[in-house]
């Protein structure tokens, strides 16, 4: 009568529950994937371990189903996870962002680069933000308001820009709409862009703080504000103009000093 | 409208091809000249590949310092940091008196080093070229928009670190923002090229690594075979990809992790001949300390696991701890003491710089006085007591708080097998583990760093103070991914024994 090999019984039932479980666990997620993997899992189990002899083959040939695998992944799910850009120019803005409508700060950093840049210069002094904030608050805006609107803007221009010159003339200057759907290029939301200008600020305590810019401008705020280009001879000239709406939510106008001065200056 | 915008982006772009081309080359040469001013024994290969890394190290932690001590950051000043330290290197590793030795010997000594260095510099010229072309893709997101392009360009701006930048102080590896000061101090914009060039540098590292530990086991042909193998998987994986191309701190933890990992492995038992590598080391571990802000906790770990290697405790108090303990004591008191910061959401916060302090106290106390002072069965032991001792403390934090710690867990194990980021990798890897014959296999260094990095990595998140998210971008996530190639490492390491074995039988 043949004799039962003990240890070959209980390796034979390991492996069967192993197989079992992997199918069963394959099942449960319920995912095609998973149970190629599992099926793959278990021919990989069986070459490797319960085969006798040399394993460098069987070993190449999985290694390169597995690169292969990676590759089959990478060419059709890979984009879907993350936002992959090619790059034609050495900005970190990417012209398609414009369509996006994200990071317009990183345009405009590059745009004020080098530049003199002329902006209003009816920002409010410290003395008449304290004496006005509670009329702003009592007035539904935020005491925030005064602390920041326009103010954001301007720290960000002096910080990367070669120059800022504060221009009265500027003063009460708009962009009508027509002007503005005629030949300004929208660049997208700029409420992340002035939320980090706490970075810049020049308040200490709780106005400087990063807590309070991404309420003001991402809560309390609860629209985007937009950044609009004219790029009509912004390539080359070495002046802009930047002009934010007032007592409104802040859009940023960005255009050159030729532009402004024959088609919005009144 | 979109040509509009194209056009001019290229013309305000003018130049910074050329200018990111010339920084990599001038990390490399930087890197370079270091290390054969300290190099005494380290193979040509290795300081080739090594150099650029070292380059970018030496600027790391040159503007390290300087945010430290409130001194000005400039390149000129950082140019200094970096010199000083190389004549100190210099004095102390006899560098005139090795160089006399060389140049004395015979013509063909002199010209070898130009001829490295010529070799070295084409190589890279081609790299950077290809780096900075923009035929690779990159992904950005907030995080590379705000932490580590518009931060570093404000550092530039204001030259040091002030109270205002409030949260970033906390939560941005100051590290990684000094490394993004290099586009707007040298004319350029941003850094893809080099990112992109470090990550081409990374692999040729991976290959020189996995081919030199495969030749000690296998013939050459099957080590050649293991290395293109182990390259090709790690290269195309979903994880390492994604930490390549994502415009991220991680990507550079990614990579002086390894390299600390692996300088650790290949450095011990060779005394002497591996001083150079012990330097070398010692400059990564400190740069990687400064990359991101749980960068001391995770080096304090490595130490821990390079504690069961063969090196004596002297030698990895002065290589690893020390360095560790004055970057973070130092930054911990700039920003705790003398610049009273007290951020409404911060990640480090002063009770947990006060932990990570306490642990070095603790590790201090370990090499001082335990290491190798306890009974030999225990000593063989201590891979699996560490990895107890992870596991116990992950017990006490699901204790401590479950319900983060469960909603952690869940998050994790959604991201690996819903796919954020990791692909195929994790039932790879599984399948590896499973179908792998135990052999002469047992649970050592290798071993140990990875399992216990995820271990390491839950408690880190669980310190967040905050639940994990499904999603490639979640920074429990992204901690996770950068164990990548060490995992890839010592796979392929149970590979080289498992053919190794077979052809002893």
């Amino acid at each position: 009568m043949k004799k039962w090999n003990i240890s070959k019984v209980k390796k034979g039932i390991h492996d069967i529950c192993l197989a079992g479980g992997v199918f069963m666990a394959a099942l449960f997620l319920s995912r095609k994937v998973f149970l190629i993997m599992a099926a793959f899992g278990v021919f990989s189990y069986f070459m490797l371990k319960k085969r006798k002899g040399n394993k460098s083959l069987v070993l190449l040939c999985i290694v390169l189903l597995m690169i292969f695998g990676n590759m089959v992944y990478n060419v059709f799910r890979l984009e879907g996870i993350l936002p992959f850009y090619q790059y034609h120019t050495q900005a970190m803005y990417h012209e398609t962002f414009v369509e996006e409508g994200i990071y317009p700060d990183l345009f405009f950093r590059l745009l004020l680069k080098n530049k003199s840049v002329s902006v209003r210069d009816n920002l409010l002094s410290r003395e008449e933000i304290e004496k006005t904030k509670d009329h702003y608050y009592k007035s539904g805006k935020s005491d925030f308001y005064p602390y920041y609107h326009g103010w954001n803007t301007y720290n960000f221009v002096e910080a990367f820009s070669k120059e800022v010159v504060r221009d009265a003339a500027l003063n009460g200057q708009e962009i009508s709409e027509e002007v503005r759907n005629r030949d300004f290029l929208d660049f997208g939301a700029v409420n992340d862009m002035l939320r980090y200008t706490f970075l810049l600020s020049k308040y200490e305590g709780e106005m400087g703080r990063y807590f309070n810019h991404y309420w003001y401008y991402n809560h309390f705020i609860d629209s985007e504000i937009h950044m609009y280009v004219c790029l009509k001879g912004l390539e080359e000239s070495r002046e802009l103009v930047v002009l934010w709406e007032e007592d409104s939510l802040e859009h940023i106008y960005v255009m050159s000093r030729e532009y402004y001065e024959e088609e919005v200056e009144k | 409208m979109d040509e509009g915008v194209e056009q001019l982006l290229s013309h305000l772009t003018e130049g910074y091809f050329l200018m990111q081309v010339f920084v990599i080359w001038g990390l490399f040469l930087t890197g370079f000249l270091f290390l054969y001013i300290i190099r005494e024994k380290m193979p040509h290969s290795w300081a080739l590949l090594l150099s650029f890394p070292m380059g970018i190290s030496l600027w790391i932690l040159g503007g390290f310092f300087l945010l430290i001590t409130g001194i000005p950051l400039h390149p000129v000043s950082i140019g200094m940091i970096v010199l000083l330290g190389a004549v100190i290197g210099g004095i102390w590793r006899n560098t005139y008196y090795h160089w006399r030795q060389i140049l004395d010997k015979d013509w063909k000594n002199k010209w070898k080093l130009l001829k490295l260095l010529c070799f070295g510099s084409a190589l890279v010229f081609a790299g950077s070229i290809l780096a900075v072309s923009g035929l690779l893709r990159v992904s950005i997101s907030n995080d590379s928009v705000y932490y580590y392009s518009m931060y570093p360009r404000i550092l530039v701006e204001k030259g040091r670190l002030l109270p205002v930048f409030d949260s970033f102080l906390t939560d941005a590896g100051q590290g990684t923002a000094v490394l993004g000061t290099l586009p707007f101090f040298f004319g350029f914009e941003q850094s893809f090229g080099i990112q992109s060039f470090l990550g081409l540098n990374f692999l040729l590292i991976f290959v020189q690594a996995v081919y030199e530990e495969s030749l000690k086991s296998l013939s050459r042909k099957k080590a050649l075979i293991v290395t293109a193998m182990s390259s090709l998987f790690l290269g195309t994986s979903a994880p390492f990809l994604i930490m390549e191309k994502w415009m991220m701190s991680n990507h550079y933890m990614m990579v002086f992790l390894f390299l600390v990992f692996y300088l650790a492995w290949r450095g011990q038992g060779e005394e002497k001949k591996s001083i150079d590598f012990h330097i070398v080391s010692s400059i990564f571990a400190a740069s990687l300390s400064t990359l991101r802000m749980e960068g001391g906790m995770i080096l304090c770990f490595m130490i821990l696991c390079i504690s069961l290697l063969t090196y004596g405790n002297k030698r990895l108090f002065f290589v690893y701890w020390l360095p560790v303990a004055f970057i973070q004591t130092t930054y911990y008191m700039k920003i705790f003491m003398f610049m009273e910061l007290n951020p409404a959401y911060q990640f480090l916060s002063e009770k947990k710089a006060g932990v990570q302090i306490g642990l070095l106290a603790v590790l201090f106390i370990y090499l001082s006085f335990i290491r190798h002072r306890l009974p030999w069965n225990l000593e063989q032991q201590m891979p699996g007591i560490i990895l107890g001792c992870l596991a116990l403390g992950n017990v006490l934090l699901l204790m401590i708080n479950p319900f983060i710690y469960i909603e952690n867990i869940k998050a994790f194990a959604s991201n690996f097998f819903h796919q954020s980021g990791w692909g195929f990798f994790v039932c790879f890897v599984v399948i590896l583990l499973i179908s792998l014959p135990k052999g002469q296999y047992h649970f050592g260094y290798m071993d140990l760093v990875w399992t216990g990095y995820f271990l390491l990595g839950v408690a880190v998140c669980w310190a967040r103070d905050g639940i994990l998210r499904e999603g490639v971008g979640d920074s429990g996530n992204r901690v996770m991914l950068q164990a990548v190639p060490f995992v890839v490492y010592a796979l392929t390491i149970r590979i080289v024994d498992c053919i190794k074995d077979e052809r002893n039988e």
